[in-house]
This record gives structure tokens, C-alpha cells and sequence, in this order.
């Protein structure tokens, strides 16, 4: 009987230790900018509804993003943005799916700002591209913040850009990604 | 001093450009809509919609993504983040599935109590299958309460 009772304890104790393995977020932002020093304004999109899980006993990271919850400061512009850039009724979500870089060295039991390389796949509008971003995380309070900032090209994921506002749109997007990750129970 | 038959034809002139400037102008600076001024294409609960999607993305997609939805359901949780951005959490409390409705006006949820059946509006941004293993969420941007519906 005691062994049984032992040999349970043991069980809960190591799905608990498991779990405390992956951090989750379903609340994450990611904003991008596209302006161009001739565009008449910002073009800057907010998604405040990313998901974003990270395995801290392998490294992988994964983020989904929809496309239609990207925000704009005008309607017209957001209507523009899916329509004729991301195609969100084609291509609703992107993806990230990668792991921290081999090598970086993240201590998750000790709360500190530790500087990150990202790789992995990232789909969008279709296309999917190797990407690589230095970003940083951050341990606090058994809670983790996935930051980072890099920039991609638009026609690597063939997002046209028409034109007649060529010059108004920035041909490389600036994303920057912060996510509050808590444990997943 | 212009012939009569021009000088109209110039006054035309003006006033259309001056009304395609107003369009313009207007289209230009266009805020999204309140979504209490939104009538909702579809109405349906909590549970139903995540169906259709498990049912089928594809064609969920088609019907529901980018429409105004009025959804209801019992509240699982109310998430907060940071910002303080407040989601509403909808559905079968038995179920990992859920609907997120992220609401416009946080003063809102402070009456919402878990396990209260509400309903909400709300535009559809998409799907996240559980492809993560945190359970498949619909999503639902600048919801409002029901209640708060103008008449």
C-alpha cells in the first residue's frame, strides 16, 4: 500500500513538473509597421491575440496569428490590408513554428533578461521562409516575456505591393513581438 | 466676363470636385464602426460555432470569418492581460475549446461572473485548431455585451 501511495505521489509529481515544462500565452501582441519615409502616415497593424507556446525543455516555440485580428487606426486601411496585401480570407493565419537557438543558455528557474536567437519556419500569405530573430526573455515570477524585433521582406511572402503606392509602402515590414507567457497547468 | 453656358459648366466642375473631395476626405479618415451599430450576420451559440469549425474550417471560414456574430454562452473564465485587454471565455466548461471574445469595453466585465450564460457580438477573426495542445479557439475582436446593444 505505502509503495502504491508512493508510486502515485511520484506520477502526480512528475506530470506536474511536466507541465511547468511549457509556458503559454493566447492574449500575445505582434505589431507591424510598414512605413516608408514617403508614406503620408503610419502603417502600423496590432493583433493582440496571439498564440504563442513555448517548450522550455526543448526550446520550441510556436505562434498563430490571424490575420483578420490585425487592428488598424483606419478602417480603410485594415480593409486594404486584407484585401489586397495578406489575402486573410485566402490565407487566414500565419505561423511561426521554431525553437530557441542550440547554444543559448536560459536559465527558467532563475529570473533574469536573457538574450535569445529564434529559428524556425514562418508561413505567411502562403509562403513559407527560414527565419532567424535575436530577441530577448525574460524570467520573472514564474512567468516568462517572449520579446523580439525583426524585419522581413514583403515580396519573400508575395505580398504585392501595387504601383501606384510603391513609394508609400515600406518593402521590408518591422515585426515586433511581445508575449507574456504563464505556465500551462 | 464668362458666357452664361460656361460659367455653369465651370460652377459643375466645382461642386463635383468638391464632392469627390468629401469622399475622399471622409473614406480617408473612416474609423471602424461600433460594433453596436453592426447588425450581426449570423446568431448562434458558443458551442455551435466551435463545431462548425471542427467541422470543417474551410467552409466555417468562408461563412464566418470577417462577419459580425452574435454568440452565446457560459462564461469559463474572464482573462486579463496587462494592457488590460479583457476576454471573455465562452463554452462547454468540460471542453478545452472555447470562443474568445475580446472585448471592446473592459468597464463591461466587471458584472460578468464565471458560469453566467451571456450573449455577445462580435466580429470573427478566425481559428486556432488545437494544434498546440491548448485546446481550438474561435476568435471574436471588439465584442460588446448584448445588453448594451443601442435600442
Amino acid at each position: 500500500m505505502k509503495k502504491l501511495i508512493i508510486a502515485v505521489l511520484s506520477v502526480l509529481i512528475l506530470q506536474s513538473v511536466q507541465a511547468q515544462d511549457k509556458y503559454f500565452t493566447k492574449t500575445g501582441k505582434i505589431s507591424f509597421d510598414a512605413t516608408a519615409p514617403k508614406s503620408p502616415e503610419d502603417i502600423v497593424g496590432v493583433n493582440k491575440t496571439v498564440t504563442c507556446v513555448l517548450d522550455t525543455k526543448t526550446g520550441n516555440l510556436q505562434m498563430a496569428v490571424l490575420m483578420k485580428a490585425f487592428e488598424f487606426e483606419r478602417a480603410l486601411m485594415q480593409e486594404h490590408f486584407n484585401e489586397n496585401y495578406v489575402e486573410s480570407h485566402k490565407f487566414p493565419k500565419t505561423e511561426f513554428r521554431g525553437a530557441i537557438a542550440p547554444g543559448t543558455s536560459v536559465n527558467y528557474a532563475k529570473d533574469g533578461v536573457y538574450p535569445v536567437q529564434v529559428k524556425g519556419k514562418l508561413t505567411m500569405h502562403g509562403q513559407t521562409k527560414d527565419v532567424t530573430a535575436e530577441g530577448k526573455l525574460t524570467v520573472k515570477a514564474g512567468r516568462l516575456q517572449v520579446q523580439s524585433v525583426f524585419t522581413e521582406l514583403l515580396s519573400d511572402y508575395a505580398v504585392a505591393i501595387p504601383s501606384l503606392v510603391a513609394d508609400k509602402v515600406s518593402k521590408t515590414v518591422k515585426i515586433t513581438v511581445d508575449c507574456s507567457l504563464d505556465p500551462l497547468k | 466676363m464668362l458666357p452664361n453656358k460656361l460659367s455653369k459648366y465651370l460652377l459643375f466642375a466645382v461642386l463635383i470636385l468638391m464632392a469627390v473631395g468629401i469622399y475622399v476626405y471622409r473614406e480617408y479618415n473612416r474609423k471602424a464602426p461600433d460594433t453596436s451599430d453592426l447588425a450581426a450576420a449570423y446568431e448562434l451559440t458558443g458551442i455551435e460555432l466551435i463545431q462548425a469549425f471542427q467541422n470543417g474550417e474551410a467552409d466555417a471560414n468562408s461563412r464566418y470569418l470577417g462577419k459580425v456574430l452574435a454568440v452565446s454562452g457560459v462564461i469559463k473564465s474572464v482573462d486579463s492581460d496587462s494592457a488590460g485587454t479583457q476576454t471573455l471565455v465562452l463554452g462547454d466548461t468540460a471542453s478545452m475549446s472555447s470562443v474568445r471574445c475580446i472585448m471592446e469595453k473592459t468597464s463591461e466585465v466587471a458584472s460578468y461572473a464565471v458560469g453566467k450564460t451571456i450573449a455577445v457580438k462580435g466580429i470573427c477573426t478566425g481559428y486556432n485548431a488545437d494544434d498546440m495542445g491548448l485546446g481550438a479557439d474561435v476568435i471574436l475582436n471588439r465584442c460588446i455585451s448584448q445588453n448594451s446593444v443601442k435600442p
